[in-house]
């Protein structure tokens, strides 16, 4: 299993993900940054219907995102369930095991 | 014509300030504002996360607390040269509108108006921020409960950019120099754009007369209702536990201060 950090400006904030696989699926995922997201408890929703998928499909991992955001009414200004995606596309870069975040903030 | 609440908090602890702005979102029987002033503070947005934002040696005399909204730090040095901010409104479609970048506008008008005043090129860059010549002077983060909004933020006034580079989490020396270029080229702060020190009483004054031409309302300056207190004092040991404070880090980390 490995641990793996990654980021992804977005244009509703920066998005940070910490993501742990096992082989190619994620076995435990923590997204974080300066978005805005309402209702701020549904986040939970979107990484809990990440937990299980593989990450090879980028198209898989959008569509899940894009379920919780119709089932429970997510809006994230600037900030797409796509741009969720890219975050842990960047964790999973190979250069990025191991590493403990970008340094520049979203300020 | 509307009559709000008016409420300023002055220099506060900021873990019982954030919970008077919990409280206040919660109990408020009516539209409030209120003030104030943050020292020595680091406001982390809901969704961030203190050890991937924060140099956290560095912290130990700051203290940390995590807000009810979501966007960046909101970060305070020693010099109490800002103006923070809470509004609670009802949102019925007329004074707040429903759509939410619409909402964040209405409330930075009134900064960008006290702004103009002062004869600064002031505006709103969405989402919910308020920029002179380019650079952030405002701040702002909202969140709803119901059909009520509360929104925060902050006018700088002074600010210590060395300071806030100091505090946030880099990976090396080399970039410290780095960061602090890209923070004065980013941000900017009243003092700084007009060249002489602004009274903040009189910046107030001027956020208080614009809100209420904005808005069509008076404001009536009071205090917080025993049930706003009450429930207060009970979030105040949310805002000072590091389950809340340092969420998604464990073990927390000891905050010091």
């Amino acid at each position: 299993m490995s641990r793996r950090i990654g980021l992804y400006k977005s244009r509703g904030g920066l998005i940070r993900c910490e993501v742990t696989l096992d082989r190619d699926r994620i076995r435990d995922i923590i997204l974080s940054g300066d978005f805005f997201l309402y209702p701020e408890d549904a986040l939970i929703h979107v990484t809990d219907a990440l937990y299980g998928l593989s990450i090879r499909s980028r198209e898989a991992l959008v569509r899940a995102i894009e379920n919780v955001y119709a089932e429970y009414g997510i809006i994230s200004p600037g900030c797409e369930p796509a741009d969720f995606v890219s975050a842990i596309r960047d964790a999973i870069k190979e250069e990025n095991e191991g590493v403990t975040g970008e340094w520049m903030s979203g300020v | 014509m509307d009559e709000w609440r008016l409420i300023e908090f002055g220099v506060v602890d900021i873990r019982y300030m954030m919970a008077m702005n919990e409280a206040i979102l919660r109990r408020a029987h009516r539209n409030t504002l209120f003030f104030w002033t943050p020292i020595k503070s680091i406001i982390l947005g809901f969704f961030q996360r203190a050890s991937l934002e924060l140099n956290l040696d560095e912290c130990k005399d700051y203290t940390i607390v995590r807000r009810i909204s979501g966007g960046g730090i909101a970060f305070s040095d020693d010099r109490g040269r800002q103006i923070n901010y809470g509004v609670v409104g009802e949102i019925d479609g007329t004074q707040f509108p429903l759509e939410i970048i619409e909402s964040y506008h209405t409330i930075c008008n009134v900064l960008i108006e006290v702004l103009k005043d002062y004869g600064m090129d002031a505006c709103f860059r969405p989402i919910n921020d308020v920029v002179v010549s380019g650079r952030k002077i405002s701040g702002n983060a909202q969140t709803r409960r119901g059909n009520r909004l509360l929104q925060n933020g902050t006018l700088l006034l002074d600010f210590d950019v060395r300071e806030m580079a100091r505090l946030l989490n880099v990976p090396s020396e080399k970039y410290s120099d780095k960061l602090v270029s890209s923070l004065e080229e980013s941000l900017t702060w009243m003092d700084r754009e007009l060249g002489y020190p602004v009274r903040m009483d009189d910046v107030k004054k001027k956020i208080i007369t614009k809100f209420e031409e904005e808005f069509d309302a008076r404001l009536k300056p009071t205090a917080p209702t025993p049930s706003e207190r009450e429930l207060g004092d009970k979030l105040v040991e949310k805002y000072s536990s590091p389950q809340w404070n340092f969420k998604w880090d464990s073990p927390p980390p000891q905050q010091v201060k």
